[in-house]
């Protein structure tokens, strides 16, 4: 039969670029590349233009500027003044050096402190016979879900004294103790408040791991004669390293960009860390001066993730070995048991029950620094507007703009969620089938990007960005538009890290199956990949739900009073000092918070741990 | 089987970065065969069932269906799986966990035919694989048996011409392996089908195919019919590979005497073989069961010394020191040997191969 002669069907004669398109082109019309570019389109204006902007505002004059004296101001022009104002001047050390000291301070004390509580609670959890692990690793991660300044106002209302001039706190009202003022306000408060906010996310990432090791590891060791001690030191403490490594660095990149926390507890005692210190230099029309501590908190982020990267390297890979998830036998605590059951139930009690109940309570009482029940009173909650009372505001919830606010947080954290969700899923499908390619790469690293700058900044620079019309979107100033926007922007890294991780767990196969059927693309993406990766959509925007619930630095220079949300509504309450309406709105966006995830987790069950990035 | 040319692959050249997987490949499959690609891993067997299925690009060359361009890579064609009337059977079986068993079954047919057609259509995809009563499970309600034969019913439910199979059975155990191979042969037969199969596993190749490609790093070193691969293999890599316990490889020094061949062996003995041999030092290779040990001395007989003896329930496997070289021989099971015995080992000169030392392929 020789050679087929059916050639002629299929040819008539070909450019030289109708075959590089029909080469190369097909890649190129790929669902996937397309995707991937139209991605890359929105992280370009998502990420790099605010990346940009920012670089940019720090090296040229701005309209702001116009009224610093003895100065060629040109707007618009390149001017290395304000990073000279910053770096080298007499300004330095009360804008730079001090508040990267007293960051740098917290931060490593915060670090030293999820660590240990983190650790410490996840052995005992995982690897103990401690009784109610399950109750107790419930309650454990209950801070996290909480405003991060929860802690902090509730630390204020317990120690503050009238020694500082100001209402007696808990502790005074009942015992009569005055606790000195560094015990108050400054940076041992600080630490305090943000360890026990953060440390969830050691807790989280570190029982995930121990609890993931096959216990042959350690088993083979225990066998060969190696010492309790020495197995734990030896085997279990580097298997555990990644995600120890990884919480630490979770809780300094969060530490050292949060603003709630150290304006609540620092501000009062002058104590100024460089997200305070942003706020006021982006308060007072320094942009560009809060940008260049912006980018010197980048700078430190940055670092930071290059010695996770250093110190784990390639055994990142290591936390997944041996998924047989086989029993180990539990360490007994013997006499020990009951102390530190009692020990963990009252620190969690302490953690993370009593401050709620104190603002709870706090929220009802009439005058500040009376804790009797003659001073109780719904005025707060219920209240009309009267002179007397929170500077005439009425209780919240007949408060027309905390009730537009709640409404406005509930539809930002729901539409943000499921948007950034679907964001972060299409990435983590385009990364996985354009692994080991330019797009794939490029992808993934420009989504991790907004988790390096701070939530105030970025808030800062959308300001900028979007607030007057350019190329083909409108202003969107003032609209709750840019408040999805920036939300999206700023929590993508960890929905497109759940993203990758839950596309990398449908195995390749499931698709090509439907491709040899001749099923189209897009029925294929709705039809089994995203069934098949819908928890981790779900767990990802779950964790966008309640972080955007509680986010107060991005939206606090963003929200205009047509547009306020919860949190930010929440801070102009604790400027103006109205301490009890501050208490019950953060009663009510805890209570929403909780409903709302109780709401998810009964339509699906999810993890919140793989939605942190645990797995 | 036939003599038209179902699949024609033409200069397949497929590289990784940094590996070149199939090396200007060249391979005729007729029409109604069933050809396996057989070889170790990371041979490229897999990679050209998938160019085949049209899931991998390959960067030159041309793929011919029933004599129609389904690939070239210099005019930029390329056919996706539905126009080449491909179906294909993964190793992990693929099925869709959030499925069932109809919809899974279904699912490649919706837009493609009437509701009640796709629903006849499964059912009796499903009845040919006798798996009609667990339409409503999910595929982790089943076993591994289970699963497999709804993904065959699932590929051929398109009712394609071409049955594309990546090592379908390697996750089955051993008896039910078994009980699947023979099925696959009888739907083979059946059916108006030409079947590509990928393994590794000689038995399965030998057992199922009616042509065999054994490949080893992106070439494909011999293709023929099974019993002709495993009697007389093309190259030492596909003597080596084929045949457990494995060939007997041993350097002879090979010179014509009297019209005939005389190979002399490293201990200094010699027999002579009735057929002419280029002259040289060359590889013979000869399987076990083509060797015949004797107790007593046998006139052009190597003499060795028993080392080990395996008794394998049908056969019995003999590992014998001659010189400084081991010989596998099997036996009839009821022979008697002990360990360190004297034997005489004669073979089959019908079954004996030699190989260029330098090329590696078969010279006589």
């Amino acid at each position: 039969m020789g050679k087929p002669e059916v050639e002629a069907k299929s040819t008539v004669s070909y450019s030289p670029f109708a075959i590089w398109f029909r080469k190369r082109g097909k890649r190129l019309l790929s669902p996937h590349f397309v995707l991937g570019v139209i991605l890359l389109v929105i992280l370009a204006y998502l990420v790099v233009a605010p990346l940009i902007t920012l670089v940019r505002t720090t090296a040229t004059w701005q309209p702001t500027d116009t009224r610093i004296r003895n100065e060629n101001v040109v707007v618009g022009q390149f001017t290395t003044y304000h990073w000279q104002r910053i770096l080298g001047s007499n300004l330095s050390k009360a804008a730079l050096w001090d508040p990267l000291l007293n960051t740098l301070t917290v931060a490593a004390g915060t670090v030293v402190l999820v660590t240990v509580i983190g650790s410490l609670l996840a052995w005992l959890v995982t690897r103990t016979d401690l009784p109610m692990r399950k109750f107790i690793s419930n309650l454990a991660v209950l801070p996290y879900i909480l405003p991060s300044w929860t802690i902090a106002l509730a630390w204020v209302q317990v120690f503050q004294n009238s020694k500082s001039y100001m209402p007696r706190g808990f502790l005074e009202y009942f015992t009569g103790i005055t606790v000195p003022e560094w015990l108050v306000f400054g940076p041992v408060p600080i630490i305090i408040a943000m360890g026990l906010h953060y440390y969830p996310f050691a807790f989280l990432l570190i029982s995930g791991a121990l609890s993931s090791i096959d216990s042959q590891l350690e088993e083979s060791g225990e066998v060969l004669g190696a010492s309790r001690l020495k197995i734990l030191r030896r085997i279990t403490f580097p298997i555990v390293l990644p995600a120890l490594t990884s919480a630490v660095l979770l809780a300094f990149a969060r530490s050292i960009g949060t603003f709630g926390t150290p304006a609540i507890l620092g501000l009062p005692a002058r104590y100024t860390l460089i997200s305070t210190q942003i706020y006021s230099f982006l308060g007072t029309g320094r942009d560009s001066q809060g940008y260049i501590l912006a980018i010197i908190l980048m700078f430190m982020s940055f670092v930071g993730l290059g010695l996770n990267y250093r110190l784990i390297g390639s055994r990142k890979s290591f936390t997944t070995i041996g998924g047989k998830g086989s029993k180990h036998s539990p360490v007994k605590l013997g006499k020990w048991k009951i102390p530190i059951t009692i020990i963990v139930l009252v620190f969690l009690v302490v953690v993370a029950i009593f401050p709620l109940v104190l603002i709870g309570w706090s929220s009802v009482m009439l005058n500040m620094g009376d804790f009797s029940l003659s001073n109780f009173s719904l005025q707060y909650w219920i209240g009309e507007s009267s002179r007397a009372y929170a500077d005439g505001a009425p209780g919240v919830l007949r408060h027309a703009e905390v009730l537009g606010a709640l409404k406005n947080s509930v539809s930002l954290a729901v539409i943000g969620g499921i948007l950034t969700g679907l964001v972060g899923m299409a990435i983590g499908y385009v990364v996985v089938k354009e692994r080991g390619k330019w797009l794939s790469q490029s992808l993934e690293q420009l989504s991790f990007v907004p988790m390096l700058i701070p939530s105030i900044v970025f808030g800062s620079i959308y300001l900028a960005l979007f607030s007057k019309a350019n190329w083909f979107i409108p202003s969107l100033y003032g609209t709750f538009a840019l408040l999805i926007v920036v939300t999206i922007g700023k929590q993508l890294p960890y929905t497109a890290r759940s993203g990758v991780s839950s596309m990398l767990q449908v195995s390749g196969d499931l698709e090509e199956a439907a491709i040899i059927q001749g099923v189209p693309w897009g029925k294929r993406f709705l039809r089994i990949m995203f069934p098949l990766t819908k928890n981790g959509f779900i767990a990802g925007a779950l964790i966008v739900l309640i972080t955007t619930m509680r986010e107060l630095s991005l939206y606090i220079l963003l929200a205009t009073p047509a547009n306020r949300v919860l949190t930010s509504i929440t801070y102009r309450f604790i400027e103006e000092g109205n301490k009890q309406i501050t208490y019950a709105i953060t009663i009510l966006l805890i209570l929403t918070v909780l409903i709302l995830t109780a709401a998810v987790n009964k339509w699906q069950k999810t993890d919140l741990a793989s939605g942190i990035g645990g797995k | 089987m036939s003599e038209k040319k179902k699949i024609v692959l033409k200069g397949i050249t497929k590289r990784f970065p940094g590996v070149t997987v199939i090396d200007n490949m060249d391979l005729d499959i007729m029409d109604r065969d069933f050809t396996t690609l057989l070889g170790p891993s990371g041979c490229g067997k897999t990679t050209t069932l998938r160019i085949i299925a049209g899931l991998e690009q390959p960067d030159e060359g041309e793929i011919w269906i029933d004599d129609r361009l389904v690939f070239s890579a210099k005019r930029g064609i390329n056919l996706p799986a539905v126009e080449r009337k491909v179906g294909l059977i993964f190793q992990s079986y693929a099925l869709w966990p959030h499925m069932t068993v109809f919809q899974n079954v279904s699912f490649g047919l919706e837009g493609t035919m009437s509701k009640a057609e796709i629903s006849k259509r499964v059912k009796e995809s499903l009845a040919n694989v006798q798996m009609e009563e667990y339409v409503q499970r999910y595929p982790s309600e089943l076993s591994g048996g289970q699963q497999q034969r709804v993904a065959v019913a699932r590929m051929l439910a398109a009712q394609p011409e071409i049955l594309l199979m990546d090592e379908p059975l390697s996750n089955l155990d051993a008896k039910l392996r078994m009980q699947m191979r023979a099925e696959l042969k009888r739907m083979h037969n059946d059916m108006n089908v030409t079947v590509v199969y990928v393994t590794h596993d000689q038995e399965e190749a030998l057992t199922l195919s009616t042509k065999t490609a054994v490949m080893n790093e992106g070439i494909i070193e011999q293709y023929d019919r099974p019993e002709q691969v495993y009697k007389n293999p093309a190259t030492l890599f596909v003597a080596d590979f084929m045949g457990n316990p494995q060939m007997n490889l041993l350097p002879v020094g090979v010179e014509p005497k009297d019209g005939a061949t005389k190979l002399t062996f490293d201990t200094g003995e010699s027999i002579l073989l009735n057929r002419q041999v280029r002259a040289g030092r060359h590889i013979l290779g000869i399987r076990p069961e083509d060797l015949t040990v004797s107790s007593q001395p046998v006139e052009h007989g190597l003499k060795g010394r028993v080392y080990a003896v395996l008794p394998a329930g049908s056969s019995v496997i003999i590992y014998a020191s001659v010189g400084d070289t081991d010989l596998i021989i099997r036996e009839a099971r009821e022979t008697v040997v002990h360990i360190d015995q004297d034997l005489w080992i004669t073979c089959d000169q019908d079954y004996l191969n030699l190989y260029d030392q330098e090329t590696k392929k078969l010279v006589g």
